[in-house]
């Protein structure tokens, strides 16, 4: 047989297995069978060089169109056995996606990044403070001197440390004001800053009462600050927290280094008013004390309080998470159990 | 403290249409938080009770006490206070026994009252003064004690009544007390005292305890026939400082403890008095009424800019209204054009009410907080210094949470003294408290990692792996750079905020493990949070291995040439000795440091896309395992400097090397501004092998 009939029954062959090919494998098999390196095709392909010049031009170019056409037919079958299959396989779509394991925020962090987004967005700077305090700040330049029956209202942790007049003179801070007097003294008036952080008191611990917690003082001193900017601003925050306009109610508070003294309430978010042991029957639920800075304090802090009049809050911070997740133990914040914190 | 709504209605008409709900609530509104209403029962009169949030009262002496909170819910209500009749004191007898009283220092008692009546019968009390004790929680005693007790929650002038026969000599002295003197007090208890503290006392012995409990010695009984009544007032600030020192609080203490009015006093005696006479019919004065005093009354006079006043509030409240409140609540008030020049009545003038300020706040209360709109503050915009350090630690907690798969946990700022033990740190190091409330929590923790193994030994029986970390304050017992006080040089104890994370992963087996994967991880994830913080971290061999640490597998951790923290293996013998039963890799680091190192970092710069393409070579040797990847590194750096990146790809040890061998596999890049060829990166790679063969005696290993 000459070289051209031997061409075109492979071309004949080829076509005619391809007819019948429903698999790819198959067809790749075929695929290597004659395009292949040392496929039948490619064999006589490469035998083309060593011809004469009359048969190489004549036999060389046949060979090519077969070449072209068999690449083609392959690429054909191969079509339309991949469209018939992607037709026929079943896809559950419903399969679920493989979880990426992440970790977790504090619950206590991240509503806290939440609220210093609010504050900062109103211009107010995140400070921080030594949770190791001084009697000094903690106490004496908030306006309660040593002996003012005040300080009962904080059990306070005090540090095996004695001054000149062997009094214990450092104490675990009790509240986030600590840093009202050293912000007025680093950064002056105007004033604009939040302080969130940990807090303890020395109490015994149960479902409702830790001695470590968490509260975000914020202060506010500048000229023709009034109690009703105070309010304004509360109420902004509290909106901005829950997410909706929230009901409060303002009475009468007693913190000596503000005055006016005042607290501020949440309607109750777990009955919504209707009275339930969560607001110990109040509807309400005591969220925000708060008041305009003292002039003794602002005296301390170094401002002139004829020229400058200011605000403080101190927001429950532990108390607000428990309230927006519905936490029932305080004592699961601190407790590193994994069961909790990867809920969050 | 509790208030009988039927010991009010005494001083004040309480409109019927009020119920005692709203009563309550208008109390809570004006002036302080009710936490109950309880009814009693019948045979109480059907008597209504309130129990008041005593914190919120410390500044108010004037609240602890009925007439107190009727001149409150007189004031809200607007209607009539019935008003006290300070009746002159009769008691002037001729022929009249002596008693004696002499103060020895006016600081600490700056009035003491004295009279002393006979033919005292000693019986219970009458059923409705019964009824009122009963119903406010006091227990009754026998009409004397029990006049005393009524008369304090009606006025809240606390007062004692000695056993006139018991006091010799019928002198009394208020003095301080001497070292180590012994008072047995109504509580059968002995009580030493010191010289810090005041006394009642008679020629032989202290007879009182001043303004905190009278003595046994001195009690009524109930064969007393006649009494010695005393009606003083005391430094409120020795009062707080002797009862914290004796552990003694009663209720006269925290009524002296809140600055009572002096004029108290007079009030208190003269109804204790009419009280007696009535119980007791046949009762006679048998003294002259001693009043030793040296006081000045401070009737603060305030001047009150109307003006101010509603720029601080913010609400433009009407002159004839604050008026009003004030002059309700017992203040004298005279006008000069727009200023109000108030007086502060007697038993608000003690400390509570001294500036402008604190008359805001009546008005304001009174007004109602609710009737005020709120109006956001009007302000320059400022310069905002944010908080980088703060900017920094939200996005080092976010890669790791969210990065690198970590949770994050807080722990309490304590520990115990066991714990430090067992982890080999230096005790003195570490603060401790003086008041901790319980006993696996007395000391201030040194570094977080502590509490993260307490982590891992609670979660260790549910999760098969473990990772968690923590950001937070360590506390160090020596000086540190925050300014303590006012005072130059005084500086608070060193604190820092520090990061630390734990893995922890499968049981232990044996003793010697050989499986460091999750120390490998461990540095993962440093390197990790480093890149994107953009810079490197480095492992350089650390000189001290702490005692609790696998002493082969501990590093230091470096950044930017400083070193930041430590990353090791917990030894098997300090798990088994914290009873954890997993295999433990922890990593501390200096977040104060690292904070600082970032900071100072010049801003990230664009580098110009390189003009000539790199050259890329691989490179794997076996070299003896005790080499040092660091050293190995530096070396290749440093061999030329076309070679621009140096990277470990791979690392491989295994039977087939022979013993104590590691393989390693490394990309370099070769680069410069100029096209380089493969002869020349060639030469430099052979030129590059015979030095690492000089220097770490490599084999280039055939595959």
């Amino acid at each position: 047989m000459n070289m051209k009939d031997k061409l075109l029954q492979l071309k004949d062959q080829v076509l005619k297995q391809l007819v019948n090919t429903k698999d790819v494998s198959v067809l790749r098999n075929l695929e290597i069978k004659y395009l292949g390196r040392k496929g039948e095709l490619t064999k006589i392909l490469r035998s083309v060089v060593d011809m004469g010049d009359v048969e190489k031009k004549d036999i060389g170019k046949l060979a090519n169109n077969i070449k072209t056409e068999v690449i083609n037919k392959f690429a054909e079958v191969k079509n339309s056995i991949l469209t018939k299959t992607v037709n026929q396989s079943f896809v559950d779509v419903t399969l679920p996606g493989k979880i990426i394991d992440h970790g977790h925020l504090h619950p206590v962090t991240q509503v806290q990044n939440e609220l210093e987004d609010l504050f900062i967005s109103m211009g107010f700077m995140v400070l921080d403070g030594p949770e190791v305090e001084s009697d000094y700040y903690n106490f004496e330049a908030l306006n309660m001197p040593p002996y003012h029956p005040a300080r009962d209202m904080q059990d306070t942790f005090y540090l095996d440390h004695k001054n000149k007049e062997k009094k214990y003179d450092l104490v675990m801070r009790t509240h986030t004001s600590n840093v009202q007097v050293r912000a007025m003294q680093k950064y002056g008036v105007p004033l604009r800053c939040i302080v969130p952080g940990v807090v303890f008191r020395s109490e015994a611990t149960d479902a409702c009462h830790d001695h470590t917690f968490y509260q975000l003082e914020g202060l506010m001193i500048d000229k023709d600050i009034s109690i009703t900017n105070l309010i304004a601003v509360t109420k902004k925050v509290l909106n901005g927290i829950f997410k909706k306009e929230m009901e409060i109610r303002i009475r009468p508070g007693y913190f000596p280094f503000v005055e006016p003294a005042i607290e501020i309430d949440i309607k109750c978010t777990i009955c919504n008013g209707k009275k339930c042991s969560a607001c110990k029957n109040s509807g309400w639920l005591e969220l925000l004390p708060a008041g305009m800075v003292h002039p003794n304090v602002l005296k301390y802090g170094g401002i002139d309080s004829k020229k400058y009049s200011g605000f403080a809050f101190g927001l429950g911070l532990t108390r607000l998470v428990m309230m927006k997740y519905g936490i029932n133990d305080i004592r699961l914040f601190n407790s590193g159990d994994l069961r909790f914190l990867k809920q969050f | 403290m509790y208030l009988s709504l039927n010991w009010l209605k005494d001083f004040v008409n309480i409109p019927e249409s009020i119920t005692p709900e709203e009563l309550g609530l208008k109390l809570t509104m004006h002036t302080v938080e009710i936490d109950k209403i309880k009814k009693q029962a019948e045979k109480l009169d059907n008597d209504v009770i309130f129990e008041v949030d005593n914190k919120s009262i410390t500044n108010r002496p004037d609240l602890w006490s009925h007439y107190g909170m009727a001149r409150e819910i007189a004031t809200f209500l607007n209607v009539k206070l019935k008003q006290i009749k300070s009746t002159p004191l009769p008691f002037l007898v001729k022929g009249a026994t002596k008693i004696n009283v002499k103060i020895e220092d006016f600081k600490l008692c700056q009035r003491y009252m004295a009279v002393a009546l006979d033919e005292i019968k000693i019986e219970d009390s009458p059923e409705w003064m019964q009824k009122r004790l009963i119903s406010v929680g006091m227990r009754p005693i026998n009409n004397i004690v029990d006049i005393t007790n009524y008369v304090m929650l009606e006025f809240g002038q606390p007062t004692h009544i000695f056993d006139l026969s018991k006091i010799f000599n019928k002198s009394i002295i208020i003095r301080n007390a001497k070292n180590n003197e012994i008072i047995k007090t109504l509580d059968k208890q002995d009580r030493k005292l010191d010289n810090s503290m005041l006394v009642i006392a008679d020629k032989e012995k202290p007879i009182a305890i001043a303004g905190i409990m009278g003595g046994v010695d001195s009690e009524v009984d109930n064969s007393t026939t006649s009494i010695l009544i005393e009606s003083a007032n005391f430094n409120p600030i020795l009062i707080r400082k002797t009862s914290q020192k004796l552990g003694l609080r009663s209720e006269a203490s925290i009524r002296f403890e809140k600055f009572l009015d002096p004029n108290l006093c007079e009030i208190a005696l003269v109804r204790i008095v009419e009280l007696i006479k009535e119980f007791c019919p046949k009762a006679k004065i048998i003294s002259e009424l001693k009043d030793e005093k040296k006081y000045s009354l401070n009737h603060n006079i305030i001047k009150l800019d109307l003006e101010w006043v509603n720029k601080i509030i913010g609400k433009k409240i009407k002159e004839k209204e604050i008026i009003k409140i004030l002059q309700n609540l017992g203040f004298g008030i005279k006008k000069n054009k727009n200023i109000l020049i108030v007086t502060v009545p007697s038993w608000r003038a003690t400390r509570d009410i001294t500036i402008a300020e604190d008359i805001v706040e009546e008005i304001v209360r009174i007004h109602g907080y609710n009737n005020i709109q709120s109006i956001m503050p009007k302000t320059e915009m400022g310069n905002l210094s944010n908080n980088q350090e703060h900017l920094l630690e939200r996005k080092i907690k976010n890669i790791l949470s969210l990065g690198a798969g970590l949770s994050e946990a807080h722990n309490y700022s304590f520990v115990s003294e066991e714990q430090i033990n067992k982890l080999g740190f230096e005790k003195s190091l570490a603060l401790k408290l003086v008041n901790p409330t319980v006993a696996h929590q007395t000391m201030l923790r040194t570094n977080l990692f502590m509490n993260l193994l307490e982590n891992v030994k609670c979660n260790q029986a549910m999760e098969e792996v473990i990772k968690i970390f923590e950001i937070g304050n360590i506390y160090i017992n020596k000086p540190g750079n925050i300014e303590k006080d006012n005072k130059i040089n005084n500086k608070l104890p060193y604190q820092e905020k520090h990061l630390a994370f734990v893995l922890a992963n499968q049981q232990i087996k044996t003793s010697i493990s050989n499986n460091n994967d999750l120390f490998q991880q461990a540095k993962n994830i440093i390197v990790y949070l480093l890149n994107y913080l953009n810079c490197t971290a480095n492992f350089v061999q650390a000189s001290l291995i702490p005692n609790w640490a696998d002493n082969k597998i501990y590093v230091n951790i470096e950044a930017l040439g400083k070193i930041i923290g430590w990353v090791g293996k917990l030894s098997f013998k300090t798990s088994s000795s914290l009873n954890i039963k997993k295999e433990i890799v922890t990593a501390e680091i200096n977040l104060q440091e690292l904070f600082s190192l970032l900071i100072n970092q010049p801003t990230l710069k664009y580098q110009e896309l390189p003009k000539f393409p790199p050259i890329i070579r691989d490179l794997a040797f076996v070299v003896d395992e005790k080499i040092l990847y660091n050293d190995i590194k530096q070396e290749i750096i440093n061999f030329n400097a076309l070679i621009k990146q140096v990277e470990l790809f791979d690392v491989y040890q295994g039977n087939k090397l022979g013993s104590s061998k590691k393989n390693l596999a490394w990309h370099l890049t070769y680069q410069t501004n100029r096209t380089l060829t493969s002869l020349e990166v060639d030469k430099i790679q052979a030129d590059l092998v015979e030095q690492l063969k000089k220097v770490f005696f490599i084999q280039i290993r055939d595959f």
